[in-house]
């Protein structure tokens, strides 16, 4: 797999795709465009010459080079769609969701809402959307917090895990959020294993940061560990400045009622005091729901340039689509040139 | 599983409707406006090839055959088969297996305890736990170990992991990647003195709602079809209990394979009594290394029986560049023609 071309897409980001065919080999039919180009001209110059002899109108300049564009593009294009051309960017990025699964995060004021945990999905997807050339991973968190998926870059994978793989209640006793705990089992995995998590540099924390008590004295030691490991977190606050009441669902049907604790309806704030303390003690930025392009923007700016050789993992872009497309054109003006379709005025 | 074909977008196809319009209307025209429409020199030399009448037929045919193939592409032709046929096939459906660890309390022993005797003795002489037997792999690591060498043995297939204990917990939903052997996870350890997230986690044993969540993960799955679970437990419920989780499990067309560590003999057989005729059903006894490593070998052995491996296996190949490549050399073909044998020169009168 040798690369045979490169785009400039992507000027603000500076992000650059690289061109490569699966089978180069097939790329060696284009040396029989070299006959098919003597024969083009031969059938023109033969043209010319009749024209002379019967002392006739031959076609334009402009119909043979029309016909000279088309049979290239129509045959250079399908002999590319033939190699299976993609793109591969040599860009890339290692970023960690930590996802509040706790209780808190099923609040919503009524049955046709999202809950906090399926806004925070939305917000997961469309990150993975726009920015398929990095590989993430999934921390979940209630009480404990662990990686549900290896780090990846396999996106089908990854949002059939959001889809259908995390959801409240992931580990037994969900009524506790121990946020703390969660940044500190990043912090360690990192150090523990630096050849799964040594280049997670970005954790993009989703949750309502819906904790009890005072917090602060409790983050420090973790916020230590992960600055010192190098990471920062991007905070999304994910709930209403309104208090937000947990409805109950009894065999998957949202029942309107609400959920009480010592006979008095639970009511969920988005704490964005807390994430943006976060944000701010371990040098990454706060984001509500609606900042997610500013996010997406944010993390964009901080993949890093691939120095190795080695493509395999990297975003792959199949690129027949766009040959396809030329190659139609191609044919489609070839057959037109071949029916000779005229205005009838025109026509001798 | 037999070979089948399908299209991303078949209506994609009909992008080639105005192509099949435009040969129509080349085939349909009289070719009387045009004063001289010559063919080529070296045809009138030796007409006969291509008779006349037919050679506007024959050259919208074969344009018509390359106007049909692009509008193939167009739909996305997939070809799915149980075996790869051709080159850039993937495999698009695997061996689902989804791995149910017991981590309960019990499972930090050592997974080779002496016999009650022995434990009298050891208690009457008030011996203190040696080195050697300190360093005796628990139940949970045998488990473990046992665990990755499924994952080596199933390279390419869909490994899920469920851990649980009081409550199930899904620690990975089912991937194919399992290079770095689901580590994240498993790093962490259980036992007497640990303070891991999961020794805290780690309590009682509810093997129904392990059970019920491997078969609702299996279920959940875009694939999910047939598949197996390998539930490694030191604990075992009533008989009538597992015997009914067992028939719901085979009923989903699950297989189950139980390794129970230390578990009652007599449960073992009646359950194998009970199902000795159903071949997706295996439970075993296990009390040392040999015996879990016997476990190992006989389910693996199991499960790459040709019956469940080509089952559930599928690859799928895009055909998009096969046909790429036969519109390639066809269209060669036809550009070359439509200037020889084909060709016409456009001339009209002064």
């Amino acid at each position: 797999m040798k690369p045979c071309f490169t785009s400039h897409g992507f000027p603000v980001s500076r992000i650059r795709f690289i061109m490569y065919f699966e089978y180069t080999k097939i790329l060696l039919l284009l040396v029989f465009l070299i006959p098919v180009f003597f024969l083009l001209r031969r059938s023109k110059n033969r043209a010319q010459d009749f024209a002379r002899v019967y002392k006739a109108n031959a076609p334009v300049k402009l119909y043979f080079m029309m016909k000279y564009i088309f049979v290239f593009t129509f045959l250079t294009s399908i002999i590319a769609v033939a190699a299976r051309p993609y793109t591969e960017s040599n860009r890339s990025g290692d970023f960690l969701f930590l996802v509040d699964v706790s209780r808190s995060m099923d609040a919503r004021q009524t049955c046709g809402d999202l809950t906090f945990l399926g806004r925070s999905k939305v917000v997961m997807r469309k990150v993975l959307e726009d920015i398929p050339e990095g590989r993430f991973g999934i921390v979940i968190f209630d009480r404990f917090a662990f990686p549900v998926t290896q780090m990846t870059t396999d996106f089908q994978y990854l949002n059939e895990v959001i889809d259908e793989g995390i959801h409240i209640g992931m580990t037994f006793e969900a009524t506790k959020t121990e946020l703390a705990n969660s940044l500190e089992v990043v912090a360690d995995k990192k150090v523990r294993l630096p050849e799964i998590y040594g280049n997670v540099e970005q954790v993009i924390l989703l949750s309502d940061g819906y904790v009890s008590g005072a917090y602060r004295r409790r983050f420090a030691e973790p916020l230590e560990k992960l600055r010192s490991s190098g990471i920062s977190v991007s905070t999304v606050g994910i709930g209403n400045p309104s208090e937000t009441p947990i409805i109950a669902v009894e065999r998957d049907v949202c029942t309107n009622q609400h959920i009480e604790m010592d006979g008095e309806t639970v009511f969920i704030q988005l704490r964005d005091d807390v994430l943006k303390f976060i944000a701010s003690e371990s040098q990454g930025k706060y984001y509500s729901e609606g900042d997610t392009d500013t996010l997406i923007a944010d993390l964009r700016s901080g993949l890093d340039f691939i120095e190795s050789d080695n493509p395999s993992g990297q975003y792959r872009r199949d690129m027949s689509f766009v040959f396809l497309v030329t190659g139609s054109v191609g044919l489609f003006g070839m057959l037109l040139l071949g029916a000779d379709i005229r205005p009838t005025s025109t026509k001798k | 599983m037999n070979s089948s074909i399908s299209f991303l977008s078949l209506s994609l196809a009909l992008l080639v409707l105005p192509f099949i319009l435009v040969l129509a209307w080349e085939l349909r025209q009289k070719r009387n406006r045009s004063v001289i429409a010559l063919t080529d020199l070296e045809f009138l030399k030796h007409s006969g090839c291509v008779k006349g009448k037919y050679r506007h037929l024959v050259k919208v045919m074969l344009w018509l055959l390359v106007v049909l193939l692009l509008g193939i592409i167009w739909s996305g032709p997939m070809l799915h088969s149980a075996v790869p046929v051709l080159a850039g096939g993937e495999q698009s459906s695997q061996k689902n297996l989804m791995i149910a660890i017991d981590i309960s309390r019990s499972m930090g022993q050592p997974l080779e305890i002496p016999d009650r005797e022995e434990r009298f003795e050891r208690y009457g002489a008030n011996q203190p736990v040696t080195d050697a037997q300190s360093e005796e792999p628990t139940r949970y690591e045998s488990a473990r170990q046992t665990f990755y060498n499924f994952l080596e043995r199933f390279k390419g297939s869909r490994i899920g992991l469920i851990l649980f204990s009081t409550e199930p917990f899904l620690a990975r939903w089912p991937t194919t990647e399992t290079n770095d052997k689901f580590i994240e996870v498993l790093e962490e350890t259980i036992g007497p003195g640990e303070t891991s997230q999961l020794q805290r986690f780690s309590s009682l044993t509810n093997i129904d709602e392990a059970l019920r969540m491997s078969r609702d993960v299996i279920a959940r799955q875009s694939a999910g079809e047939g598949g197996a679970i390998i539930l490694i437990s030191d604990a075992e419920d009533e008989l009538e209990n597992m015997g009914l989780a067992i028939r719901i499990t085979r009923a989903a067309g699950i297989r189950l394979y139980t390794i129970g560590v230390g578990i009652s003999e007599i449960i073992v057989e009646k359950l194998s009594a009970e199902f000795s005729g159903d071949t997706g059903f295996k439970i075993f006894h296990v009390e040392s290394e040999e015996e879990m490593q016997e476990a190992y070998d006989l389910v693996s052995e199991l499960e790459e029986s040709p019956r469940y491996t080509n089952e559930e296996q599928e690859y799928t190949t895009d055909l998009r560049w096969l046909i790429a490549l036969m519109i390639s050399i066809i269209g060669l073909i036809a550009v070359v023609f439509n200037e020889t044998l084909f060709h016409q020169s456009w001339i009209s009168s002064q």
